[in-house]
């Protein structure tokens, strides 16, 4: 018996035919997330900082819903538009996985979705039984 | 009940960030982006992508075989290129290293990597044998 089951939050905008998060047995695939608010809005214009922030709350929310934590993350993928924003990421990491260490991809990438984004994460997390 | 475990994986280069060499959970092996480096983050294969590429699969052959997996076992290989044209050069050596196995693949030119000079990063999921 196989579970499946979408997660989209309330407080994040939709911005393709897609879903916050699937729950798909013990896994949990989060979707691409950017720096945008409730309205798609960019946040942190020019602030690579505040936007790997804002992404980082966001997957910690997304992870909430979908019942894990930043500790049950196995995997995050980085995309930057600039490389040398690498340890941009190191404090929000930190902060989403506390004692724990995912498996990591940081690449630079020419462009995202939303104009402006410097950094879009992904992630898959295993569900504590 | 699903367990997770860290990585880390000697004669394997110090992980960038907040990050490990991989992660088993859920009965699967979720490897890092590997990067043609030795075990001081130095650059392998100069300029030769297809020497980075062999660099790439053997670091990713130690990590495979700590999580208890070969390369048969690989479901999913994401391929980062900065040039896509280097895809037809790269493409034999994948061809030696998993042999009658296809995994899921996606392969993409990307602008960049995090080792000055490296053309080829790949990462993987496996899953664990039983």
């Amino acid at each position: 018996m196989s579970l499946r089951n979408e997660i989209s939050l309330a407080t994040r905008p939709v911005l393709s035919h897609s879903a916050d998060a699937v729950q798909a047995n013990e896994l949990l695939f989060v979707a691409g997330i950017l720096p945008v608010d409730a309205a798609g809005a960019l946040v942190g214009e020019n602030d690579v900082t505040e936007q790997a922030r804002c992404v980082f709350a966001d997957l910690d929310q997304i992870l909430a819903v979908g019942g894990c934590a930043g500790t049950d993350v196995a995997r995050i993928n980085v995309y930057l538009t600039s490389i040398g924003d690498s340890s941009s990421l190191d404090e929000p990491l930190r902060r989403t996985c506390g004692s724990a260490h995912a498996a990591g991809t940081v690449v630079e990438v020419r462009a995202l979705a939303v104009p402006g984004a410097r950094i879009e994460i992904d992630a898959t997390a295993v569900r504590p039984s | 009940m699903s367990t997770r475990r860290e990585l880390r994986v000697a004669g394997q280069a110090e992980p960038i960030s907040h990050f490990t060499d991989a992660v088993e959970a859920g009965g699967f092996l979720f490897v890092s982006g590997i990067v043609p480096v030795d075990e001081h983050r130095e650059l392998v294969g100069g300029d030769d992508v297809v020497a980075q590429a062999r660099c790439v699969f053997d670091n990713m052959r130690a990590v495979l075989e700590a999580g208890g997996c070969t390369f048969a076992d690989v479901v999913k290989v994401t391929v980062y290129l900065t040039d896509v044209a280097d895809r037809p050069l790269v493409n034999p050596v994948r061809q030696e290293v998993f042999g009658e196995t296809r995994p899921a693949s996606t392969l993409v030119e990307i602008s960049a990597l995090v080792i000055p000079g490296a053309k080829i990063e790949i990462e993987c999921v496996a899953l664990i044998p039983s």
